[in-house]
Parts: structure tokens; C-alpha cells; sequence
């Protein structure tokens, strides 16, 4: 019987957070120990904030029945439960599911970056438990070798899908490059924190805190080497600043349009990138119309946001490409491990039988020379390898092409094959092509 | 003439360009860059051919005669865009580009007397008057190119259109520092030509128009306000933009009837 990759999991697709938290208990050791006994030889567990999935390998119809049967020992849910939460594939569509899983195209936020790590993570745990095997080990591999390819012949990973880097990328807009410019933050935020700690890590040198509590400015400006004020310094303080980031919790305006309009003329026209992420908004909208200043607010930069998932969705069918040819590389490949054990066992009768003949001659001839012993054994070994040439071509051939199944059975049959030899079919082709 | 058919596929060869860098703006292409970026080398190297060959044909000084005098611009245009295409960040330049140089080559190739220059070598004067306003309306003419782009640019930041284009499109302060910096150069060897040109009137009354002359220095007066501005006042981006666009208006308005036919 044929091995196969199955998988089981819940996802943000399928279930709400507080149902797969009852699958966040499981954990890669304990499931690689409880496969000891079963049909089950491979064993890999995903667990992310968004996603709980387990890959198995085993034989073919009892890979998925193990892998149901294990979550729910291990998660304490019954069979409703896993009907109504999660979703399973065995074979080819488990693997193309872990290859899209891989390239972030089944991810939250389409193109993210940090599911790649995540799954490498998995599949070291799952090593490092003694889950992975052979067919694992490819799978995997190929899955890393699809999302790179994702990554650097798609657009699906280029530009923001975060607020607070699509301020970066508008900022970069503005200014090229930034690399020594000056910020100001407004507030002590988290948003206007995220966003500086984005800007001082695409370049920007400067960092000034300004906030009603001249104390906490201090504070929140040390951790980025800044300077703390007051916002009775604001005036002062828009003359030397590129960008300008607000994030209070004031009513009222805090950076007025005279006091910009003013600034803007001291600064002699250097562009101000201002970005108000207040609600409500702490910076004069009319401030926009100023020359070289840009004002953006919280909708604008979920508007760049949009865009840049919009374009990254039409970067989606392309890498859809790059994964259906992963997957049939890969199904090849499990395909010739398939064969594998049927190349292994004609080899293994024929030269058998050529064993059998050889020794026969010798025992029929006592009195046989050395010399033609040998000869008798070169001829027969010769003889097997030309007759096994063309049926181990045939096979690895017809693996390729997906259509070994009838072959393997003919083969079989045609020289009664009934024995499995040892050789596994994650062990890969190598060994069928001697 | 060797010029002619070499010019010819320089035309096809900007128009390409052209097309091309346009789409790589606007379309999806995924190699269009690069394309963009070959076929310009191309149509600056057929470019330059065919003012080589005029040069070896007819004498280095048919170039500045009226009717070489727009493969000139061309060719200066040419190396000028090559220069200014190094930086990878500057996008798009290349849609523009393609269309100057494509109708520059085809004024070239409609002029009547397209080699008919003047032979004189007493009139050095004259050439290097010419060849130095040739080489500083060919910089007005990208830094203009620069100014477009980052009116568009502009245009597309303050609408909040946040599509491919503005994708594509250099930063603002990158337009602008190109065009400054190009404002300079080409108001430098202006300056000069102007310089050469007055001298090379005040010996030699040969009848032309005062209003070329009037529109030279209004040119001339224009960008000098753009350096003054800038330097004075900090003026930038859209202001110092429309203000580039114009004076190379006026500058280009100054060759009408010298370039082409």
C-alpha cells in the first residue's frame, strides 16, 4: 500500500480564536509519541496565532482516520467538533495546502512574511522530536523552495499592508531616502511608537518626543536615543522636523495651520511629512494645502494599505503558478518513491533467480574451470541488467507522468511480486536508478 | 547620406522607448524596466551614430548649423538621459525622454537642408555659441522631464491615488534635486552661450530678429530666478517645477525656427 501526506488543522478560515484555542494544548513531542504502534510514520505540527494544522505520512486510507483520531485524543475534542472546525486533505491536496500554507497565500494578511519562519519552526520541532522522515523532509523542503520563489518572482511581499509602516512607505515617497532625517512624535502613542520604530529603522536619525508631560517625552524619547519636550515647544520644534508623527488623546488641535504655514517659511520650503493617526485628529487638515507640506491621516494610510493588498491579491494568481509546479515536481517525486519498491523487488527475484542458475551450473559441472564459473556469472548478471533496463525505465517514466499505478500493478503481476522489499519510498529514486 | 537612415531607426527607436517606459509606469510588466532601460541605450547609441556620421560627412561644424542643429539637441538629450538613467530611482524619466528624443530626430530628418550647416570656420564663435545653447536647453529639457514628473507625482500624493503609478514614480525630493541640479548646469553653459551670442552680434549684423534675442534673455532671466529663489528664499517642488517648465518653454521657443524645418 502506497504512502501519502494527509493534513488536519483549524485555521482563522475555519474556526474563531476561542475554538482553536483548544488546539493551541497540542504539542509536536507528544504527538510524534503517540504515533509509536500505528500506521502513522511521519509526524509535523504547524501551531501559529492563526493556524493549528498537523501533517502525517502513512498509508494511504488510514492517514487521515490516525490524524482525526489524534487531535482529538490530544485536544479533547469530539468528532462534531472537528466536522465543524476543521478542515482536512490527504495526498496531493495536502501538500499543494502546505505549499500555499508556506508562500502566505492562505495567510491573514496575503503575503506576510513571518509564516515561512513559523513553518521551518515546525519542522525543526517536529526533527527535533523524531516526527520527520523522509517524505516529511521533502515535503517540507519543497514547501521553503515555493515560498521563496514566491517571494522574489512575485510582488506578493513588496509594500505595506501595516498602518504604520504604510507611513514609511508614503514618507519615502516624499523624501527618497530616509537616512538622516529628523521626526517628531506627538504623543507617546503605540501607534506613533510603531510607526517611529519603523522610520528610525528605514534611516532616520533624529527622534524628538514631544508631549504635554515633558517627564514621559523624556522617557518614551531615550529608548530611541531622542530628546523629550514639551508641546510649548512645538513651534520651535516643526522647524527642524522632516516628519512629524501625532498620536494624542487631545480634543482639541494641537498643531495649528498658523504655526505651520509659519514653520514652512523658516524651514525655507524643506518638505514636512506630517502624519496624523489621532482620532480625533490632532493636526490642521488645512495644513495640506501648504507647499511642500503632506498631511496624511489614518484613512489615508488605510487607503495605501488597500492598495498595496489590492495589487498584492493580483500578484496572487502568479504565485498560484509557482506552487502548481512545485506540487507536481513534488508529486513526481513521491510518485518514484512509489515505484521504488516494485523496481526493488524484480531486481531482487531476478538476480534470485540468476543466483539460482548459476549455482545449479556449477553444482550440474563439478569439474568447471574458475575461469568459466566466472564467466557464467558475468554473462547472467549481464543478462539480468539488459532485461531490467527497459521495465525500470518504463517505471520511473510512468511515475513522472503520473500513470504508474496500472504499470506498478502489471509488473507486479506480470512476475509475481508479491513481497515488499525493504526499500521505503521516501528514500527517493535514487536507489531505483541503481 | 549615412545620417538619415541611422536617425530614421533612432526615431523608431525613441518612440520604443517611449512606449515602453510608459508601460512599465502604468502596466504590469515585469521586465519592462529593463527593456526600457536597453532600448534607450540603443536609441541614445543610434543618436549619437547619426551625429557622428554628419560630423565625419560634413564637418564637426554641421552640427550647430540650422539644420543639425535638433540631432544635436537629441544627442545632448541622449547622453544627458543615459546619465540621469544611472539612478535607479529615476523611473520613468525614460516615457518622456523617448517622446523628446523621437520628435527631435524626426525635426532632423524633415529639416529641408538637413546638412546644409555653415562651413565657415571664422565663425567659431557662433558654433560655440550654438553648441553651448544646444547643451543647456537639452539639461532645461530634462530637468523640465523631472519637473513633469513630479508635478504628476505630486498630483497623485495630494489625491491620494496611491495606484502603480505612484508606485513607480521617483520620490519628490529625488524629482526635484534632478531638476535643480540640472537647472544649474544647463543655466551655466546658457549663460555662456548667451555671453558668446552677444559678443558674436555686437561684430556681426546679420539681420535676424531682435525677438529671438528678447525671448533668449527671458529664458535666461527665468531660470536664473529659479537658482535665485531656491538659494534665497528655499522655493522647491511645485513653484520652482512650473517655473523650470516654463523657461524651458521659452528656451525651446527661442530654437523655433533654427531646429527643424
Amino acid at each position: 500500500m502506497s504512502r501519502a501526506v494527509a493534513m488536519i488543522g483549524a485555521s482563522h478560515r475555519s474556526a474563531p480564536v476561542e475554538e482553536r484555542e483548544r488546539l493551541a494544548a497540542l504539542d509536536a513531542a507528544a504527538v510524534v509519541a503517540a504515533l509509536d504502534g500505528g500506521g502513522v510514520e511521519e509526524a509535523a505540527l504547524l501551531s501559529t496565532c492563526n493556524r493549528v494544522e498537523l501533517y502525517l505520512v502513512g498509508p494511504d486510507a488510514e492517514t487521515l482516520p490516525a490524524a482525526r483520531a489524534l487531535i482529538a485524543a490530544q485536544a479533547g475534542v469530539d468528532r462534531d467538533w472537528l466536522d465543524r472546525f476543521t478542515y482536512q486533505a490527504v495526498g496531493h491536496d495536502a501538500v499543494r495546502h502546505l505549499l500555499r500554507v508556506s508562500s502566505s497565500l492562505d495567510s491573514l494578511v496575503l503575503g506576510e512574511p513571518q509564516i515561512l519562519g513559523q513553518v521551518k519552526d515546525a519542522f525543526a520541532a517536529s526533527q527535533r522530536a523524531g516526527g520527520a522522515g523522509p517524505i516529511l523532509h521533502r515535503t517540507f523542503h519543497q514547501a521553503f523552495h515555493a515560498a521563496k520563489r514566491v517571494r522574489t518572482e512575485t510582488r506578493i511581499a513588496e509594500s505595506a499592508v501595516s498602518v504604520s509602516y504604510a507611513a514609511v512607505e508614503l514618507a519615502k515617497k516624499v523624501f527618497g531616502s530616509l537616512t538622516g532625517k529628523c521626526v517628531l512624535v506627538i504623543g507617546a502613542g503605540k501607534m506613533g511608537t510603531l510607526a517611529l520604530r519603523h522610520l528610525t529603522a528605514a534611516g532616520a536619525t533624529r527622534v524628538l518626543v514631544a508631549n504635554r508631560n515633558r517627564d514621559r517625552a523624556i522617557d518614551a524619547a531615550v529608548a530611541f536615543g531622542g530628546t523629550g519636550h514639551g508641546l510649548d515647544e512645538l513651534d520651535a520644534l516643526l522647524d527642524e522636523a522632516d516628519i512629524v508623527i501625532s498620536s494624542t488623546g487631545s480634543q482639541h488641535m494641537i498643531v495649528r495651520f498658523e504655526a505651520v504655514r509659519a514653520a514652512t517659511v523658516r524651514r525655507r520650503y524643506r518638505p514636512l511629512f506630517l502624519i496624523d493617526i489621532a482620532v480625533p485628529r490632532d493636526i490642521d487638515p488645512r495644513c495640506d494645502s501648504l507647499p511642500n507640506v503632506y498631511l496624511f491621516d489614518v484613512d489615508d494610510l488605510e487607503k495605501v494599505v488597500d492598495e498595496n493588498l489590492k495589487a498584492r491579491r493580483a500578484e496572487a494568481n502568479r504565485a498560484e503558478a509557482i506552487i502548481h509546479e512545485e506540487c507536481e515536481q513534488l508529486q513526481g517525486w513521491l510518485a518514484q518513491g512509489e515505484v521504488v519498491p516494485t523496481i526493488v523487488s524484480l531486481r531482487h527475484k531476478l538476480n534470485a533467480l540468476k543466483d539460482a542458475e548459476v549455482a545449479r551450473l556449477v553444482r550440474e559441472n563439478p569439474g568447471l574451470p574458475p575461469e568459466a564459473h566466472e564467466a557464467a556469472e558475468r554473462m547472467a548478471r549481464a543478462l539480468v541488467n539488459k532485461i531490467l533496463h527497459e521495465p525500470t525505465l518504463s517505471l520511473r517514466n510512468s511515475a513522472q507522468t503520473g500513470h504508474h499505478g496500472a504499470m506498478v500493478t502489471a509488473v507486479r503481476s506480470l512476475f509475481d511480486l508479491n513481497d515488499t522489499p525493504g526499500s521505503a519510498p521516501g528514500d527517493g529514486p535514487v536507489e531505483a536508478t541503481e | 547620406m549615412l545620417a538619415t537612415p541611422v536617425a530614421v531607426c533612432g526615431v523608431v527607436a525613441w518612440s520604443a522607448v517611449a512606449a515602453v517606459a510608459t508601460a512599465d509606469l502604468v502596466g504590469d510588466g515585469r521586465r519592462t524596466l529593463r527593456v526600457a532601460r536597453a532600448l534607450s541605450g540603443l536609441a541614445a547609441a543610434l543618436t549619437l551614430g547619426a551625429a557622428l556620421a554628419v560630423a565625419v560627412v560634413e564637418g564637426p561644424s554641421t552640427l550647430f548649423g540650422a539644420g543639425a542643429a535638433a540631432l544635436t539637441l537629441a544627442a545632448f538629450v541622449s547622453v544627458g538621459a543615459l546619465a540621469l538613467g544611472r539612478r535607479a530611482s529615476m523611473r520613468g524619466v525614460n516615457a518622456l525622454v523617448g517622446v523628446l528624443g523621437a520628435v527631435l530626430l524626426a525635426l532632423f530628418l524633415l529639416a529641408p537642408s538637413s546638412v546644409s550647416g555653415p562651413r565657415d570656420h571664422t565663425q567659431t564663435l557662433l558654433y560655440t555659441h550654438v553648441g553651448l545653447v544646444l547643451s543647456g536647453v537639452g539639461a532645461f529639457a530634462l530637468a523640465a522631464i523631472t519637473s513633469i514628473l513630479l508635478l504628476v507625482q505630486e498630483r497623485q500624493l495630494r489625491a491620494r491615488q496611491f495606484g502603480r503609478l505612484f508606485q513607480r514614480l521617483p520620490s519628490l525630493e529625488e524629482l526635484d534635486a534632478a531638476s535643480f541640479r540640472l537647472v544649474v548646469w544647463g543655466f551655466v553653459a546658457y549663460t555662456t552661450a548667451l555671453a558668446l551670442g552677444f559678443v558674436w552680434l555686437s561684430r556681426a549684423d546679420d539681420g535676424r530678429s531682435p525677438l529671438r534675442a528678447v525671448l533668449a534673455v527671458v529664458a535666461w532671466a527665468t531660470f536664473a530666478a529659479v537658482i535665485h529663489t531656491r538659494i534665497t528664499m528655499g522655493w522647491r517642488g511645485r513653484r520652482a517645477a512650473w517655473m523650470t517648465i516654463a523657461g524651458c518653454a521659452v528656451a525651446f521657443s527661442v530654437l523655433a525656427g533654427y531646429v527643424g524645418p
